[in-house]
């Protein structure tokens, strides 16, 4: 029975910390949003641990909205680093990047590199992200010619929920 | 055996659950219930231009919002959670009035809600 309880205990445990995956991007813009975003683990010292999207970049067009609570985005493939070894790629669908799967669970999202798009023309790229990751410094507000590009993050127990706005 | 059976039947339904809740909320946009907009509106309204992050916000070593935006999120999540049919005691008794507690609780149904309806969408 306690070895049930202590199970049950790790399980919810795993569920709550999970939820740090969620990123949230709203596009208030009529532009076309595209966005290469990375985790990362901030408790590692080293600045190898990440977690970065190599491809397909999202694209959130104008006037709309996406979130995802993993990793495990649809077709994306993702540049994996834990050791100082070179990183090397998985597919989202891969076990430890699910959700509740122990990368997932131990990164926070850092970082958005982005570009503005109008019908297919490129007008600006930039970087936006948590402006206590110290290993690629960015700022947490940017101004673009086309917007205003926001990261923030609403943080409650072990929840964590990431939210990039585009003004 | 049988214990052992449960545990995993436990700890299938727990991951299978937060697995389906990711991904987009596009072509929602007609289905949405008016706590939903309302959720989306305050979201937007940081960018106005007197809710935007002021310097010394900007300064701030944290990507946490800061208490005053997040005081600006706070009355349409507690609409959303209460659309869910929650009273306002049981609110109050989980979150303590604690307004990050509340937004990200919010987020969630929000996110659950967005899924449900690009299910009955996609079921058409």
């Amino acid at each position: 029975m306690k070895k049930l309880l202590t199970i049950i205990g790790f399980i919810s445990a795993a569920s709550v910390y999970a939820q740090g995956g969620t990123i949230i991007i709203n596009n208030y813009t009529s532009y076309d949003f595209h966005t290469r975003v990375t985790a990362a683990n901030l408790s590692t010292p080293g600045c190898y641990f990440y977690v970065a999207l190599d491809n397909p970049e999202l694209v959130i067009s104008g006037v709309s909205s996406v979130n995802y609570n993993s990793f495990n985005i649809p077709g994306t493939y993702w540049k994996v680093a834990t050791s100082p070894s070179p990183a090397t790629l998985r597919p989202g669908t891969s076990p430890s990047l699910m959700l509740g799967g122990v990368i997932s669970n131990n990164t926070k999202w850092v970082i958005s590199q982005f570009q503005f798009y109008q019908s297919g023309t490129l007008l600006s790229t930039g970087a936006v992200g948590d402006a206590s990751y110290t290993c690629d410094p960015v700022s947490s507000v940017i101004n673009t010619p086309q917007a205003m590009v926001e990261w923030f993050t609403i943080t409650s127990g072990g929840t964590t929920s990431t939210y990039l706005q585009i003004y | 055996m049988k214990k052992h059976f449960l545990l995993a039947v436990i700890a299938v339904l727990s991951f299978t659950s937060c697995n389906n809740e990711g991904s987009a909320v596009n072509n929602v946009e007609s289905m949405k219930t008016p706590q939903m907009d309302n959720f989306d509106k305050a979201f937007k309204s940081l960018g106005d231009p007197q809710n935007r992050p002021t310097e010394e916000e900007r300064k701030r070593n944290t990507s946490e919002l800061s208490d005053r935006r997040k005081a600006l999120l706070v009355p349409s999540s507690k609409e959303l959670i209460l659309s869910t049919g929650i009273t306002e005691a049981e609110l109050t008794r989980k979150t303590g009035g604690d307004m990050s507690q509340i937004i990200v609780w919010a987020t969630q149904i929000y996110m659950q809600k967005s899924d449900e309806i690009r299910n009955i969408k996609s079921e058409k």
